[in-house]
């Protein structure tokens, strides 16, 4: 079987116009693949060239970071006293802070009584609220003590209970307060 | 007659041609070009904390250099002072000791359980605590009182609680409960890069009110190279 063969019927005038048009045509898309081409080998170059950068600048960086951490090594005497300071101050603070001044607390309640017709038997601080008792040589002592003391409760307590009073056989008489200093 | 050719083979394969360079590009894209803009991305954020770093290592260092070295360990004694690193009986018993001589009380008992003392398993178990001694002092009530006020300003510090005073006759006996405190040195400093731990004011104030208690001295940090010498050492 013989092959179909084409047959121009082109003038050859018409022939070199449509080859000027196709090798027109190729050399665009020529040109445009170059220039896709270039574009994106200028991407990657840039692309390649920040990373370069980048890597050479935290290399840099952790150059200087390890270089001053052997200096903070160098320094570490003065770090660990400082650090034992601090935490060492924060105890004292706690400890001074939740101290109790009795010797404050003593001269309070021993003031109520200035004259030695009251006297103080037992002051107790033991069970959170301040329970103190005594003798009063007289019913008017008893009363000037009392006085002061609920004078004294604006300035100084939150609280105050008495809990036993008594006469006793010798005529003076014997009381026991329980009290709470206001916080 | 060649160029020719080439350019019919391009206009043939116009669109095939296209597309492989498209997939081209695509492919190096997917496994190149991307994966590098990621890394350059996570380099920024890298270079970004290396420098935030640098910055905290440089504040760091000048705060170290700030610090002198003599007023360091004379800081660090005193805390050491006032809080032991160990449990301190003796520390606590010597001031007792001294402070009712002082005021003419008499000490009629003392008991403490201390429990661990072995240094290793002590402080292994336990950073900081307490030590209680129960006491009962005999005397008169302004000497008591002199007493709680000489105690208070004592190192090593001690805070006393459950008084109970019975008075007779112009004296009193006190039972009350002693406690002394301990905390262990630190055995880790933390990060290199952590900020130095420096005192507030009102710890200032703490360290410059404690400077003027009665101490013992007992026990010291191992000396820091001092910026002070002796002049007249050859």
């Amino acid at each position: 079987m013989a092959g179909i063969r084409g047959i121009n019927l082109l003038s050859g005038e018409e022939r070199i116009l449509k080859k000027r048009a196709v090798s027109l045509r190729a050399k665009e898309l020529g040109k445009w693949l170059v220039l896709i081409t270039i574009f994106y080998s200028i991407f990657v170059a840039i692309v390649f060239a920040v990373g370069m950068y980048l890597s050479f600048q935290i290399n840099s960086i952790k150059g200087k970071a390890s270089s001053l951490e052997e200096k903070i090594k160098s320094e570490q005497k003065k770090e660990s006293l400082e650090l034992a300071i601090k935490e060492r101050v924060k105890e004292i603070a706690k400890i001074l802070g939740s101290r109790i001044e009795y010797s404050v607390l003593v001269n309070k309640i021993l003031s109520l009584a200035p004259s030695s017709d009251v006297v103080f038997q037992e002051i107790d601080f033991s069970k959170g609220k301040i329970k103190f008792s005594g003798q009063a040589a007289n019913l008017i002592a008893m009363n000037n003590f009392l006085d002061k003391l609920l004078e004294e409760e604006k300035n100084s307590f939150s609280y105050i209970y008495l809990d036993s009073f008594a006469r006793i056989k010798d005529g003076s008489y014997s009381f026991s307060f329980e009290i709470d200093f206001k916080k | 007659m060649k160029g020719s050719s080439l350019s019919i083979f391009f206009l043939r394969y116009e669109k095939l041609l296209f597309l492989t360079i498209i997939v081209l590009l695509l492919v190096m894209t997917w496994s190149f070009t991307i994966p590098r803009v990621k890394v350059i991305l996570e380099g920024q954020e890298a270079l970004k904390r290396e420098k935030e770093k640098v910055a905290r290592l440089e504040t760091k260092i000048a705060d170290l250099e700030s610090l002198n070295d003599y007023e360091l360990s004379e800081r660090a004694n005193l805390t050491l002072k006032a809080v032991s690193g160990e449990k301190n009986i003796f520390g606590v018993l010597l001031i007792l000791r001294d402070q009712a001589n002082e005021n003419q009380l008499v000490i009629k008992k003392i008991s403490v359980n201390p429990g661990e003392i072995s240094e290793a398993t002590a402080s292994a178990t336990k950073n900081s605590g307490e030590i209680e001694f129960k006491l009962e002092i005999e005397g008169s009530v302004e000497n008591i009182k002199e007493f709680f006020n000489k105690i208070q300003k004592s190192l090593p510090l001690m805070s006393a609680s459950n008084l109970k005073m019975n008075f007779s006759e112009g004296n009193a006996e006190i039972d009350f409960v002693l406690k002394g405190y301990y905390l262990a040195l630190p055995k880790i400093l933390g990060k290199i890069d952590d900020p130095l731990p420096k005192l507030t004011s009102d710890e200032e104030k703490i360290l410059s009110e404690i400077s003027g208690y009665n101490s013992l001295n007992l026990q010291t940090f191992t000396p820091v190279a001092s910026e002070r010498r002796n002049p007249f050492s050859f």
